[in-house]
């Protein structure tokens, strides 16, 4: 019976991930502490032709030029000055700004989450969702061109 | 180096001939708006740059030019994959000087790409 609990608190770690909450305008979001590269105070924008509409500039980071997420394109306002998080998939650098940054919590994944886009809900009873990094940085790879 | 569209740019030395003030002696009539072709609806040009592309000499219209800069010191940046568009194979990637962002232009793409 023991080892039945322990294997089910296993199963449970093995199947929660720890989410980094975040302010973006009205929504309460969370992203995968996972794919975190920085997060930064201070980032200058720099504005570069011919850039797809999905994004607004890049910023100078880690002596790579790193594409900056046009919200805007997404339905979504920043109030307040921005913080830039510095997010990694496969060889690929974005970021994103979010107004501030909250606690790490751990959220049970499965198949069983709500999905809207990108967006995956996290808690029902807060309205969090998470960003599902994966499926952001496959659908701006694959925008149309 | 030169500005056009609002963007400061550069354009390696093999693939510029002449550089005119105001029209001059460059063919205005054929000559390409470079502002125009980054989306920008600003009308500025002043400067024609004589650009070499496969045997032919294309007069592009820009709105500033910089003395010859040795770019050595500034940091290369690759352009980034998930940025790349057909429309945009034009820029090869980016100069950081520590103050701007320079794009690197490769203008055999620009006109190539145009004949297409």
């Amino acid at each position: 019976m023991s080892g039945q609990v322990a294997d089910q608190i296993l199963a449970s770690r093995s199947s929660s991930v720890r989410w980094l909450q975040i302010s973006l305008g009205e929504k309460r979001s969370a992203i995968r502490l996972s794919s975190l590269v920085r997060v930064l105070d201070r980032a200058e924008l720099f504005s570069v032709p011919l850039l797809p509409k999905e994004f607004k500039g890049v910023i100078y980071f880690n002596e790579r030029a790193v594409p900056i997420l046009s919200w805007k394109e997404f339905k979504i306002e920043i109030f307040l000055n921005p913080l830039v998080l510095v997010l990694e998939n496969g060889n690929d650098w974005v970021g994103i700004e979010v107004e501030s940054t909250g606690k790490v919590e751990e959220y049970q994944m499965g198949s069983r989450l709500r999905e809207d886009g990108f967006w995956v809900e996290l808690d029902s009873e807060k309205g969090i969702w998470g960003i599902d990094e994966e499926k952001l940085f496959k659908s701006l790879r694959e925008s149309p061109i | 180096m030169f500005e056009a569209g609002g963007y400061t740019l550069a354009a390696r030395l093999s693939q510029v001939r002449k550089v005119h003030f105001e029209s001059g002696e460059a063919d205005e009539k054929n000559a390409v708006d470079l502002g125009e072709l980054l989306g920008s609806r600003q009308k500025l040009g002043r400067y024609y740059l004589e650009v070499l592309v496969k045997g032919d000499l294309i007069p592009v219209l820009v709105d500033k030019i910089e003395p010859i800069k040795d770019l050595q010191l500034a940091v290369w940046l690759d352009f980034p994959r998930i940025m790349r568009r057909s429309f945009n194979r034009m820029l090869k990637g980016f100069f950081f000087d520590g103050s701007r962002m320079i794009s690197l232009i490769d203008f055999e793409q620009v006109f190539g790409e145009k004949d297409k």
